[in-house]
Formats: C-alpha cells, structure tokens, sequence
C-alpha cells in the first residue's frame, strides 16, 4: 500500500500517517502476543520507518503517539461502563462483550509495551 | 479458502465495522467519545498535527486511504483548502460519511470506493496522501 501511495504522489509530495504497530525490540514471544492483542489488521512487515522508506520516501519527521493512544483507549472503557447497561439492551451483550475485550486487550497490549501508535511524514523522492 | 473468498471475507468484515453501535444507545456512545476522536483513533488534534504537516494548500489535491467516513482528510482538506478525494473499501462506510463530507468540503470533495494497494488513480496525481490506522 505504501508502494501505492508513493505512486500516486508528486515528487517532493507528503506522506502522512498515523498507524498501530508492534513496538520495537521484542522477542518472537511477545511479537506474537503482540499480534494477538492487537487489532485485527495489525501490521506485521516491520517498523513503520522502515516500511516508509524502503517505499520510496524521505522519512522527515516521527513521533510517538502511544501515550494518546493509551488515554484514548481508557476513555473507550470509560464510556463503555458509563452506558453498559442501555448499551447491552440496544446492542446486545455479545456485541459489548466483545468490544470491551478488544479494547481491554489493546490497552493490556500498550501498557506492556507491545504495542505503540506512531505517526510518521514521509516526503516522495 | 480461495482468493476471492477471502477477499469477500475481508470486505465483509469491514461492512460490519460500519453496522455496529448503530442503536440510539450506540450513537449516544459514539458521540461521547466523539468529542475528541470523531471516527477511529485519530483525535482532532492529531488530524489538526496531521494538516499542519502536510504542506499542501488551496488547489493542492489530497488523498485518504483507508477513510472510512471521512475521518481525518476531512479536516486537513478544510484546514488546507485542499481538494480531497476519499478512498475506502467498505461501501457502508462511505454512505454514512458523505453527508457530512459534502456539508464541510462542499465540491471539493470526491469519494471513491476503492483498495489502497490498487488505486484506481494514475501515476503523481496528489500533492499529499494521509493514512490513519490502515494496514501498511
């Protein structure tokens, strides 16, 4: 999709993106806890930097938005239990369950430091 | 599974993204966390970080892969002035955003309903592309 995204652009064009990926550094193990935590379509081809610049981009600036991402997680929790009950009645139990189980592993996932949410500019060469 | 089964699956499972919370109850709790992340992760200060970076203006063109309902080209195209052309796969997706694309971008907005790794666009067409929460 990157390779994608370069073709389309003009030379010198912007790249910006905003993605969920397996934090760096980790065993086989974790990589694979990681996965299963994580989103369902989690990518799994490496670093976003690397990805981004074996793509044809100039990597100009990263930045780490775990942090957010975390704040925002908590605050999916939060209004989950906040309106569980009308919620469960309107939507059903198995669709709350499973909500709060993918948030609850998300969150579970980046305060272990499995997962990190980066954001990263690319310029087109 | 073959290929295309697969690819059924997949398109499928995107549709159903779009189709939960769709209850009163869903929409009140979409709209409380709304508030700062109107669709996915992307909170508006990160959209308004990801418009202030992506060095386009006025007659630029952007494209948003992966869009959804809008979010967040949305923004950086009203932020910039830039034109922006909107690409999603689930159809469903792009339904419940066009109302309230065509209330920001007016005209200068396009959805299209299309694969990111196969773009239906010819070669250095955009002046920027954003992605948010896409499989890379």
């Amino acid at each position: 999709m990157l390779r994608e995204c370069r073709r389309v652009l003009k030379r010198d064009g912007r790249l910006v993106v905003v993605t969920i990926e397996i934090a760096e550094g980790l065993g086989a193990a974790e990589r694979a806890q990681a996965t299963e935590l994580g989103p369902e379509d989690l990518g799994t081809g490496g670093p976003l930097r690397d990805l981004v610049a074996q793509s044809g981009f100039e990597v100009v600036i990263e930045r780490d938005l775990t942090e957010d991402f975390r704040v925002s997680l908590l605050d999916r929790l939060n209004a989950l239990d906040q309106n569980d009950a009308e919620l469960r009645r309107a939507e059903g139990h198995e669709m709350v369950d499973t909500e709060r189980e993918k948030r609850a592993n998300m969150l579970t996932a980046v305060q272990e430091g499995l997962l990190r949410r980066t954001a990263l500019v690319g310029r087109a060469w | 599974m073959n290929d295309l089964a697969q690819q059924r699956t997949t398109i499928h499972s995107y549709e159903d993204r779009y189709l939960r919370f769709r209850t009163k109850a869903g929409f009140a709790f979409r709209s409380e966390i709304g508030g700062l992340i109107p669709n996915g992760w992307t909170t508006i200060e990160q959209a308004e970080w990801m418009a202030s970076v992506a060095a386009i203006s006025d007659d630029d063109l952007l494209l948003d892969i992966g869009a959804g309902r809008g979010w967040p080209g949305s923004l950086i195209a009203k932020e910039t002035g830039a034109r922006l052309v909107s690409v999603d796969v689930p159809l469903e997706a792009l339904r419940q955003g066009a109302k309230d694309l065509c209330e920001t971008l007016g005209p200068r907005v396009l959805q299209v309903c299309g694969d990111g790794r196969v773009l239906p666009i010819g070669d250095a067409h955009f002046s920027a592309v954003c992605q948010a929460d896409v499989l890379c």
